[in-house]
């Protein structure tokens, strides 16, 4: 809170106020000390002259014995009077005194040695002397008279010596002082409470007011308008506070309301991007795999040309709208990554190939080396999409150089440092060429949507412009970063940052399915060569026993097109063309693998997964108890099928007990691969 | 309330009480009230000397100063200007400053009565009392010395205008004496002491014929004793016995301090003590208490009157002159 520094405001505002009176008033009260004093000295001083002139007229001309005592015991009854002593010059004896005791006495033989040198000192002196402050507010007068002697014929030098007090003077002076001090002090106490109060009243009451008022308008966000209740430099701040923060106010809604009208604008066009694509996919799918099963047949070269070109259009078609539904994807916020426990060498490795074809097409040289030592075995990551990035990355590469090399390598980042017990990986894939080159503007526009290094490049080298972008998001969003190192006319180098964990291969050996959620990668994974040398050795080969595999879709055209790529691969094909079906069709026959769209008629494929499971659970309990020695468990693997390409989707698909999952539309080969792959699993399992 | 506001209020009221302190520190403690008592030399009042000497009255939390008068008429005037708060006197003097001043005056001590100690010295020409008449006898008018004289002469069916009073103060007794001014004086010591070295005057009367009549009083004003310590003539008393009871342990050094201050030798100190009755506190308690000095206040003032040397009526005395009893 406020509190502290208001508290300090008004201990500001009066302490220089006080200070200031206690300083006037300890000026007044020493100066009115020393005049008082200077006073009581020559009332003092006068008052002894007074005295000794009174003493010296009562004994000038009447110098008797009785006469001198009387005199002198009068004078010394007066209260100022400490003591008074009247000595004989020549005799050096005490004439009289108002001390009984000393009367008579020769100088030379009292006692009190310091009253000896004081009356010794006195008689020595050649004049009148009045010394002030002698001792404790004590003052003495030394006088000296000539009496007429007692024979009144000649002259006796006589000297008095008068001690007075001034103690009494004194005292009443400090008691007329002491009220004095005590009104001031009465009346800087009364000052600084009533300025205090005044302080607060005038200052700090509207200073809290105003300190509230913007403490609350913070805390609930929005403007409350401080009452205006004086006319001084207050009430002109608070206007101006009020003012402010309407417009303020005023400015901030308008801009929340903009961003509202922007976001639900975007997320709009995102969810009609996302749902169009999903609706384009659908008959694409019939138009490349139709075209594909064309190409099978026999065909003339002309046919043959137009047919590859129908493929390569709608591949290229499906790319676009991969593209676009990856962006709108990051657009609206539903882009998600998985985590699969990958080897980084391998996934670098199988992307090479991919592309070595279309880099040997234009006869460059395709290089990639890893450079990480020591290069675990396994890191954590999403495998797919850092894929799709490379392709992306090292496809443009190819695209964009005509002659020489694209050169892929894996590093450390500069950062990184291994240890025995380094958790995590940080590293760098540069991807080399010696292409046309970027301009520094180029570089700075590149990953920017919607945009080509150069619009005339569009033309030559097609594309969405959307890739780069989409493969700076995905970096981003996997932690790491996408940067491009150029000159122009003198090739690329893109080096992609990343850092993910490193998987201990060990705990990997246990788990092979480490997450399942992710579907689609599974058997992508697998290079397409190496299924297809298992599937050789696999005994439905060998023996030449042709898997059954379910087909169930609720799309004829699908159905027809799985159908006849599988039916090429020698596989038997069952259709069921919505749930129901499909589980009466399992209940009936026993399946190698179950094909599965998700949204059908009547019953859909999450559902129909399910009822599948529950039958097959019954099964194997019965199993277990008639017959313990075959316990393998039977799981037929089911593979989804659905141009859905959402997380969510895939998520649902693992609840219902599927396997995995392919986005239609997809590549023949790509679903025979996935299929092998299954099948070759489930034997071995 | 903030909490600045609990801490303002709090540093006003502690230097509101710091101030408060500090002019409490300045106002007046009661027992620093210094008392004068007026004093002339009389072997009885030199115990307030050896008091005032050997600290007691200090030991009692009491701040006195004894004023030295050269005579009886000296303390009582002293008093009735106002330069002190108490005398050390006879009871004539005590009635007449009481009587002068009008004002409430409180005996708070009895030290002793004279017991001889007054004397009449006359030349050869005067055997006793009887002679006196048409004498020229010196004594201070309107004082003690009148009084005895007055008790003296009404004991031989005499009165005091049978006789020639001269005033003659006591400082000036010898002097007046062998000088031949008068023919017999009323004194006391040490002057007595000092007229009585020469053989040729004779004592011819003294107090312990008329005994319990010549009373000493130390008498204060009463509001002086009112308004600042009640507990004063206690306090006083208790330092009185204190000073008898130090005399009698060391008569010697007592006696020779005392005997020094009136001018006399310590030998003829202890001789003119044996002319008064020197009385304990108690003693003197028991004396405040009685009706005899009530009787002796009326007798006192009713001489004086008689010899119209007192310009007040001596019927209000009474109130006017009190013993303070319970000290």
């Amino acid at each position: 809170m406020f509190k502290k520094p208001l508290n300090a405001i008004s201990v500001k505002l009066i302490a220089p106020l006080v200070i200031t009176f206690v300083l006037a008033i300890s000026f007044c009260y020493a100066l009115f000390e020393h005049n008082a004093r200077h006073l009581v000295d020559n009332f003092v001083e006068k008052r002894a002259y007074e005295l000794a002139e009174l003493l010296v007229i009562n004994i000038e001309t009447n110098n008797t014995k009785a006469n001198l005592i009387r005199v002198v015991n009068s004078i010394g009854s007066y209260e100022d009077v400490a003591s008074l002593f009247l000595v004989d010059r020549p005799g050096q004896y005490i004439l009289a005194s108002n001390k009984n005791r000393y009367i008579d006495k020769q100088l030379n033989n009292l006692v009190d040695l310091s009253l000896k040198s004081t009356l010794m000192d006195a008689i020595g002196q050649a004049k009148n002397v009045f010394t002030e402050h002698l001792g404790s507010h004590q003052h003495k007068l030394v006088y000296h008279f000539n009496a007429i002697s007692m024979d009144k014929r000649r002259f006796q030098p006589l000297t008095l010596v008068l001690i007075l007090n001034e103690q009494d003077l004194s005292l009443a002076l400090s008691k007329f002082l002491s009220p004095l001090l005590l009104s001031q002090t009465l009346a800087i106490v009364i000052a600084g409470v009533f300025f205090y109060i005044a302080a607060r009243i005038v200052i700090i009451r509207p200073i809290n007011k105003l300190v509230k008022a913007i403490g609350s308008a913070r805390k609930n966000n929005n403007a409350i308008s401080v009452e205006h209740t004086s006319n001084d430099e207050f009430g002109v701040l608070v206007d101006n506070y009020n003012e402010l923060m309407t417009s303020l106010h005023n400015y901030q809604s308008r801009l929340i309301e903009a961003k509202e009208k922007s976001d639900a604008a975007t997320q709009a066009k995102s969810e009609f991007l996302a749902t169009m694509t999903h609706e384009l996919r659908t008959p694409l799918n019939g138009v490349i795999g139709m075209s594909e099963l064309l190409n099978g047949q026999n065909l003339t070269k002309q046919q043959k040309y137009f047919v590859d070109t129908i493929n390569q259009s709608g591949t290229q078609l499906l790319a676009i709208i991969n593209d676009i539904l990856d962006f709108s994807k990051i657009e609206s916020g539903r882009f998600e990554l998985s985590n699969i426990a990958f080897s980084l060498n391998d996934l670098v490795q199988q992307t090479c190939l991919i592309l070595e074809f279309q880099a040997k097409d234009k006869g460059l040289k395709l290089s990639f080396s890893n450079n990480l030592s020591p290069s675990p075995s396994l890191i954590l990551g999403d495998d797919v999409r850092l894929k799709q990035v490379l392709i992306n990355i090292i496809g443009n590469a190819i695209k964009f150089t005509s002659a020489g090399s694209v050169q892929i390598s894996i590093e450390h980042a500069s950062s990184f440092q291994t240890t025995d017990d380094t958790k995590q990986l940080e590293y760098v894939i540069k991807i080399k060429d010696t292409g046309i080159g970027l301009s520094q503007d180029q570089i700075d526009n590149l990953f920017k949507q919607f945009t080509q290094a150069d619009s005339s490049t569009t033309r030559k080298f097609g594309g969405t412009g959307l890739g780069l972008a989409i493969c700076k998001q995905i970096c981003k969003k996997m932690g790491g970063s996408i940067s491009v190192k150029s000159t122009l006319g003198e090739g690329a180098e893109f080096l992609i940052q990343l850092s993910m964990p490193i998987i201990d291969t060990k705990d990997v050996a246990d788990t092979p399915n480490v997450n399942t959620t992710d579907l689609n990668s599974l058997a992508h994974r697998q290079d397409p060569k190496h299924v297809d040398e298992l599937w050789h050795q696999s005994h439905f080969v060998q023996n030449n026993i042709p898997p059954k595999v379910l087909v169930v879709d609720d799309t004829f055209i699908n159905l027809e097109v799985v159908s006849a790529i599988l039916e090429a691969e020698d596989i038997e094909v069952v259709r069921a063309t919505d749930g129901l079906f499909a589980v009466e069709e399992f209940n009936n026959n026993s399946f190698d693998l179950i094909l599965m769209d998700c949204l059908m008629p009547n019953m859909d494929g999450y559902q129909a997964a399910l009822e599948i499971r529950h039958l097959e659970d019954l099964s194997n309990e019965e199993n277990e108890l008639e017959d313990t020695e075959t316990t393998a468990k039977t799981r037929t693997p089911i593979i989804a099928l659905t141009a859905s390409a959402l997380q969510e989707t895939k998520d649902k698909c693992v609840k219902a007990g599927m396997d995995d999952f392919i986005a239609k539309p997809f590549k023949s080969d790509q679903l025979i691969t996935t299929i092998k792959w299954w099948l070759i699993r489930n034997l071995k399992d | 309330m903030n909490i600045g506001a609990k801490l303002g209020k709090k540093s006003i009221i502690s230097f509101l009480m710091a101030s408060l302190l500090l002019l409490g520190g300045c106002s007046d403690q009661s027992n620093d009230i210094k008392m004068r008592i007026a004093i002339n030399p009389w072997p009885g009042y030199e115990f307030l000397f050896l008091a005032q000497e050997k600290g007691f009255f200090e030991e009692e939390g009491l701040n006195i100063e004894l004023i030295e008068m050269a005579s009886l008429a000296d303390v009582q005037r002293v008093y009735v200007q106002g330069r002190a708060d108490g005398i050390a006197s006879t009871m004539i003097e005590a009635v007449q400053a009481a009587g002068i001043t009008q004002e409430p005056l409180s005996v708070v001590l009895i030290p002793d009565y004279s017991n001889g100690g007054d004397i009449i010295v006359a030349n050869s020409t005067i055997k006793s009392v009887k002679d006196l008449k048409g004498k020229r006898v010196g004594a201070e008018i309107g004082s003690l010395g009148m009084f005895i004289l007055s008790q003296a002469l009404t004991r031989e069916g005499l009165s005091l205008k049978d006789v020639d009073i001269i005033n003659v103060e006591q400082l000036n007794a010898e002097n007046s004496i062998t000088n031949n001014e008068i023919d017999a004086i009323v004194t006391y010591p040490p002057y007595s002491t000092a007229i009585m070295k020469h053989s040729e005057y004779t004592e011819i009367f003294n107090t312990s014929d008329i005994p319990g009549d010549v009373i000493d009083t130390i008498s204060i004003r009463k509001s002086a004793l009112t308004e600042h310590n009640p507990d004063w003539p206690k306090k006083f008393n208790k330092a009185w016995d204190k000073a008898l009871q130090y005399s009698q342990k060391y008569p010697q050094e007592s006696y020779q301090m005392m005997a020094d201050r009136e001018g006399i030798s310590r030998a003829d100190f202890a001789d003119a003590l044996t002319g008064l009755k020197l009385q304990t506190s108690k003693e003197s308690q028991r004396a405040l208490a009685s009706d005899q000095l009530k009787d002796n206040i009326s007798k006192v003032c009713s001489t004086l009157e008689h010899a119209r040397s007192i310009s007040f009526k001596c019927k209000n005395i009474h109130s006017l002159l009190t013993p303070f009893i319970g000290s």
